[in-house]
């Protein structure tokens, strides 16, 4: 398990960010929203896979089959 | 691997941050397009009314003084009107709307005036043609502003995303 | 030591959240996902050890293992429960939390019934 993680899905939530604020400056509010959501998405994918295998390791640990 | 990973994540954001640039310099070739359009013209309007040259002989004066690569539309208009025995100039404006669309990155509106000039020219008398280039020229400076005011804020607007795109991909590749 | 690194990262973390949730408090809360999972996966060695010792020691001691095996399911249901009605409070969704803490009650609930069930059989048992 590697703590970079934290620092990527941290990272991109400021690049994420500060892309909103810029396209939205720029008038460009829907791509704005849309970048938004694909960041979401992109951090939610990697979120998952962690959080399926936590349940695999606690079901695997406390024997919750 | 360490130094492949730290070369190929550079390559990306280099190669972004040129994407946006390019992408930024698109905007900005219009307005310097508008603007060397606006040169070419005034210079024709010098040759034709305060010169009297013929028309041909005009454009290849234009051609010779225009600014950047504008300048070379007017010969070919010229070898054009040459070659093909042309009755109507406007045909001859008409061939070079995709070299504008494509090479001077000029939007519709803009070709619509250049081809309103072809359609003018040479075909009234003089004091109505000045009357048509005082128009064209007018029209000209207003889209040239606006050409330089869309320049201003979607250059920076897609060097930042080029560069912010690069970065996150880079994130998410490491 | 361990317990130094997941400081670390908690504080890290921490800090990381602050910051995020100025800007968007929606990457704030994967980010405490995230850490929260990092944390556990760092301690759960020493925890399957804690836990290979206690089931060595009720085999010793002639203990059941069946109610062994449901006490486990009982912490291992509590614990994910927590975790993920800990992650619905940090997103301000306190409902949320409510209904996982509900479920998971439940879900104990019906896991401690055999061992309510033998008891049940013992009390009868002894009476006359």
């Amino acid at each position: 398990m590697d703590v970079d993680l934290i620092f990527k899905i941290a990272g991109m939530g400021m690049v994420v960010a500060v892309l909103h604020i810029v396209l939205s400056k720029a008038g460009k509010e829907e791509y704005a929203y849309l970048t938004t959501l694909v960041g979401i998405v992109i951090v939610l994918g990697i979120v998952i896979n962690l959080v399926s295998s936590l349940f695999n390791n606690v079901k695997v640990l406390f024997r919750l089959y | 691997m360490a130094a492949i990973k730290i070369i190929i994540n550079t390559f990306i954001l280099i190669v972004s941050s040129i994407l946006g640039f390019a992408f930024g310099n698109l905007y900005s070739k219009r307005a310097k397009s508008l603007l060397d359009l606006q040169y070419c013209i005034r210079v024709l309007e010098s040759e034709i009314i305060n010169g009297s040259f013929p028309l041909p002989q005009a454009l290849e004066n234009v051609s010779i003084k225009g600014k950047g690569g504008m300048s070379r539309i007017f010969k070919r208009i010229k070898e054009d009107l040459i070659s093909e025995k042309r009755e109507d100039i406007y045909e001859s404006f008409l061939l070079q709307k995709d070299l504008l669309k494509d090479r001077f990155a000029l939007k519709d509106e803009d070709i619509e005036v250049f081809l309103y000039l072809g359609k003018v020219l040479g075909k009234s008398s003089r004091r109505d043609q000045e009357e048509n280039f005082k128009f064209i020229k007018s029209q000209l400076e207003n889209l040239h502003l606006e050409a330089e005011a869309e320049r201003m804020k979607n250059t920076k607007l897609y060097r930042t995303l080029g560069f912010l795109i690069g970065l996150g991909l880079v994130i998410i590749l490491i | 030591m361990e317990i130094f690194q997941i400081i670390g990262i908690g504080i890290i973390a921490t800090i990381l959240i602050v910051i995020l949730k100025s800007v968007r408090s929606d990457f704030a809360i994967y980010v405490s996902i995230l850490t929260g999972i990092i944390i556990f996966s760092m301690v759960i060695h020493h925890l399957s050890y804690v836990i290979d010792t206690i089931r060595d020691l009720s085999r010793r001691a002639n203990l059941e293992i069946t109610y062994f095996s449901t006490i486990l399911k009982i912490i291992g249901t509590a614990y994910i429960v927590e975790f993920g009605s800990q992650i619905s409070r940090d997103a301000g969704q306190n409902s949320i939390a409510m209904k996982i803490e509900l479920a998971g009650k439940i879900i104990i609930m019906t896991l401690a019934i055999p061992i309510l069930m033998s008891l049940m059989d013992l009390i009868i048992k002894i009476m006359p």
